[in-house]
């Protein structure tokens, strides 16, 4: 271009929003057109790298399939692929007839408005929750209950880490276990940064275990791939357990001591022994030959093990109950069940326990902290099971026996302390501890967070959340629930759904089943694109995507990177909206307006975002999005670090404290070894769910863990041979970027991208040979899903692998509705509480499956 | 004295949008004035706000005017605080992940 045309010419900051990374960008924009977008180096986040969805937004910030205009459906008939009959509105028609619907449901039971969404959305699913409280609905979904969150495992994170999810230390660690995520190697959180550091990690001699039954994009960089069969982390965990404890002796028992309720006395009954005067758990001080509160400066000495009488009661610590409750976990159980050699086990669990360096320390700032460069990694695929709760303490304990919990080396809750910015003292969490001694949570993105145990009441959700308290996050009851709510005793029916930008149909169950729950519903959709959940809406309204919004937060605690800096980014238009599109936040302000509820969405705003006087609301006034965007990141950082610093400098940083990444040795929190309340409060879910006339198997609600068989283990039909799952892709996320032209040509390079990875000797038995096309028929939802084989000796003989979620069918998405742009797992995943697991309402996302070799054509 | 309590949130199906006035004993605590809203309003209140120990919920806050109370055994007009207006937040896990 010529010197002389060139009027604009601009690299402007923002963040990312294809993913819930929210990478720091520069995005080049001349004459008013984006024509690059790069990582910015500034970013302690993403420190300059960009993976290729965030190098693609350009193409989806102008993919003419986009939505540019209000839509109202004009067939009434609603079904997963019956055309909806779309018409253009006004803007202000749509607003008149949200905002009466609204108003009429808030002023008869505003129950029945649910909220839908997804994470990829970070600023405009927080905000419409904001919206939801104060509407005074307690219900809301985020998709990711199905395909990519990680549900149990955020409990386990709220339980011992004090944070959503986890990372190993990338800058100690020396030994990384890792079951099946994709942390450093391709997403999960703080993705691009996360892979430099972890490249980093692995250059320094880091070894990389994984255990995946397939060769993930993640475990083809492992320095070695253990395959296992799906569903069994939770056995392979026990018995590395057992070999750790049980033959090589190797635990820390100064970290158990001090930092765990290892010590506490277990009575008969499974409970804390208390003192009667204060009732706190008690502990035994063999130095004095007495039981003792915990927190009793007389003790000098905690018994770990042994058996003690109190009063004529048995008493014995709860880590002596856990090596105990070890001892039939050995690895030649353990063989038959993951299909690991116990040889290997038990090697692995020397190379892990003597990579512990158990005793060993290091100083770090002048200060001399504990050094256990270990870490277990685990999210989705360990977890996303029947067994998901039991799984997930047994994987956890592998990190806390050694003590590589939230110290240098080991695994850390991610920003799970923050003192804030040195100036203001802003942001600011730390955990804390209850009265029992054990650690709550500083900060928790659903409120409230799962410990202190919630009591359990009758069905007022339509997710049973209210009835098992444990449910961290999304709950997989929910389409169930929903479909149905009279059987669960919920006293009401989802009469709207406000859906911003999550596609349900594709990333939950078998979408059928899901349809059925939803189709009755009024649905609003904010949308990009005309996905298959928005064959469902009755109306859609125009989202301008994260290149043409401003943000109130474009961070979060697990959107910062585990070490190095804080950094707190802008997220801003670099375009004006094109077309009709709006940003949600505000168009969730102009309705609450019409509706009136103005004076309680600020109430909920200042509380919810922290607006301290004097950049608090006030509902007397009326604010712009750009006003109460300046005031957040005041109240935040200070009078002088508003939105126009913000917009001119992107982003604010400073070094994190020793004290903030490896919180652990500064705390006196502790952490369960032993689930104590667990039991009881699966006692309590169980005369409910008895008294309600649900069938609900609780069993699972114990202190200590086990693996037990998941659905898939069991259903073994004629021909049912092989194990479906499905692994998230680099080149995508979720279901939300296959419409994008350059990532769609990436996947099309990549082999497995649109394909189902088959072992080729399982292929060879069936008569497939490599882009066959195969027929893939679930036992459990009876749906039948077709894709060509990609052949390859990295996958377990006994599983199928498909990538992400392709198989779209919506007619609006002409790149991606396509046969041979992948599959659609969840066709194969049925929907029903005999595929979740109580306790945390995980659903589910694995199945047997027969494969055949099919014609060419569908 | 006169005290003015506003509920925000997913109590007010139960408690209503408006606000409440109560004549409250001097030295009421704020365990004193919810139990009067709970006799006012139902039952159903108090299983909004409170669990079986008798302690708030988790996910309810109370600030007495713009400062959070610690506790439900705080003095109304501690602080030179009473006068202002009482509000009562029940938040919802609208979750995430």
């Amino acid at each position: 271009m010529e010197s002389a045309q060139v009027q604009d010419d601009r690299w402007i900051p923002t963040a990312c929003g294809a993913c819930y990374s929210v990478c720091a960008l520069l995005v080049h924009r001349v004459n008013g057109t984006v024509v690059k977008i790069e990582g910015n180096p500034d970013s302690a986040t993403n420190l300059g790298r960009l993976c290729p969805r965030g190098v693609s937004g350009i193409m989806t910030l102008y993919n003419p399939h986009r939505v540019d205009v209000p839509l109202k459906r004009t067939n009434p008939q609603k079904g997963l692929d019956i055309d909806p009959g779309w018409v253009e509105i006004t803007w202000e028609e749509a607003l008149e007839v949200v905002a009466a619907r609204l108003k009429k449901i808030r002023q008869e039971d505003p129950r029945k408005l649910l909220l839908t969404g997804t994470v990829t959305t970070h600023d405009e699913v927080p905000f419409a929750k904001i919206f939801a409280m104060a509407f005074g609905t307690p219900n809301g979904w985020n998709s990711g209950a199905g395909n990519h969150c990680g549900t149990a495992e955020h409990l386990f994170g709220a339980l011992l880490h004090a944070s959503w999810s986890k990372q190993p230390d990338p800058d100690h660690c020396r030994y990384l276990l890792n079951f099946g995520t994709a942390s450093g190697f391709g997403s999960y959180y703080c993705v691009s940064g996360m892979a430099q550091r972890i490249a980093d990690a692995r250059l320094r001699g880091m070894k990389h275990v994984a255990i995946d039954p397939f060769l993930s994009p993640s475990a083809e960089k492992a320095d070695e791939w253990i395959p296992i069969r799906p569903g069994t982390d939770g056995a392979l965990a026990l018995a590395l357990l057992y070999v750790l404890l049980h033959e090589l002796n190797i635990c820390d028992s100064d970290y158990l001591k001090h930092h765990t309720n290892g010590p506490y006395l277990i009575g008969d009954d499974g409970l804390y022994l208390r003192d009667a005067k204060e009732q706190l758990p008690l502990v035994w001080d063999p130095a004095d030959g007495a039981a003792k509160p915990f927190n009793s400066a007389t003790v000098r000495d905690f018994a770990l093990e042994g058996e003690f009488s109190l009063d004529g009661a048995r008493a014995r610590p709860a880590f002596s109950l856990l090596k105990e409750h070890l001892k039939p976990f050995t690895p030649e159980w353990a063989e038959p069940i993951t299909a690991i050699p116990a040889a290997t086990i038990r090697r692995i669990a020397k190379e892990f326990g003597t990579e512990a360096r158990i005793g060993s320390t290091i100083a770090l700032d002048g200060k001399v902290l504990p050094y256990r460069p270990v870490a277990v990694m685990y999210f989705k695929g360990a977890q996303g099971h029947k067994n998901a709760l039991l799984t997930c303490m047994a994987l956890e304990l592998l990190t806390e026996i050694v003590g590589a919990s939230n110290v240098p080396g080991g695994l850390l809750g991610m920003n799970a302390c923050s003192l804030g910015h040195p100036d203001t003292g802003g942001p600011k969490w730390i955990p804390h501890s209850d009265r029992d001694g054990l650690m709550v949570t500083g900060y928790w993105p659903n409120i409230p967070p799962p410990y202190p145990p919630k009591e359990v009441k009758e069905p007022e959700t339509i997710d049973l959340r209210s009835m098992v308290p444990t449910c961290p996050g999304s709950s997989g009851a929910l389409p169930v629930v929903m479909a149905d709510p009279k059987r669960f005793k919920v006293p009401y029916e989802i009469e709207m759904n406000l859906h911003v930008g999550s596609n349900y149909l594709m990333t939950f169950a078998n979408p059928k089943a899901v349809e059925a729950a939803f189709r009755n519903v009024f649905q609003v959709s904010f949308a990009l694109f005309l996905d298959e959940s928005t064959y469902l809406s009755d109306i859609v309204l125009p989202a301008a995507s994260y290149l043409e919004r401003l943000s109130h937060t474009a961070d979060w605690m697990s959107s910062n990177s585990p070490v190095g800096e804080w950094c707190y980014h802008i997220r801003q238009p670099v375009v004006d909206p094109i077309a009709q599109r709006r940003s949600v936040c505000e168009v969730l302000l102009e309705l609450a307006e019409r509706m009136e509820m103005r004076e309680d969405f600020y109430a909920f705003i200042n509380l919810v975002l922290h607006l301290k006087e004097p950049y608090a609301l006030d509902g007397a006034n009326r604010y712009s999005w750009e006003e109460i965007v300046d005031r957040r990141h005041k109240s935040f950082f200070g009078e002088e670090h508003g939105l126009e610093w913000f917009k001119e400098h992107g982003l604010l940083k400073w070094p994190k404290k020793v004290e903030e990444v490896y919180w652990k040795p500064f705390s006196h929190a502790r952490v369960p070894i032993y689930f104590e309340w667990f039991k009881p409060l699966g006692e309590k879910v169980k005369g409910m769910s008895q008294k309600l006339g649900i069938d609900l198997d609780t069993s699972a609600f114990q202190p200590l863990p086990e693996w037990r068989p998941c659905r898939s283990h069991r259903e073994n039909g004629s021909d049912y041979d092989l194990y479906a799952i499905y692994y998230k892709f680099p080149m995508q996320t979720f279901s939300g970027t296959y419409d994008n032209p350059w990532l769609d040509e990436v996947s099309q390079i990549d082999r497995f991208a649109y394909r189902v990875a088959i072992h080729t000797e399982t292929a060879r038995r069936k008569g497939i040979s490599e882009g066959d096309w195969m027929e893939i028929a679930s036992v459990s939802s009876g749906n039948i899903i077709r894709g060509r084989a990609a052949l390859t000796e990295g996958i377990h003989p006994e599983v199928i692998a498909i990538a992400g979620c392709g198989g779209h069918w919506s007619k609006f998405l002409p790149i991606a509705n396509h046969e041979e742009k992948g599959l659609c797992f969840e066709w194969l995943m049925p929907v029903g509480l005999d595929n979740v697991d109580i306790p945390s309402l995980t659903q589910d996302q694995c199945v047997k499956v027969r494969v055949v070799k099919a014609k060419e054509q569908g | 004295m006169q005290v003015r309590v506003r509920f925000y949130g997913f109590v007010q199906d139960v408690a209503g949008a408006s606000p409440h006035a109560l004549d409250v004993p001097e030295r009421s605590t704020l365990r004193n004035l919810l139990e009067l809203l709970v006799e006012r309003v139902g039952e159903r209140l108090r299983e909004r706000l409170f669990n079986k120990a008798g302690e708030l919920e988790a996910n309810v806050q109370v600030f007495i005017g713009d400062s959070q109370a610690g506790s439900l055994e705080e003095l109304l007009g501690d602080d030179q605080r009473f006068g202002a207006e009482v509000k009562v937040f029940v938040l919802t896990a609208t979750a995430g992940g």
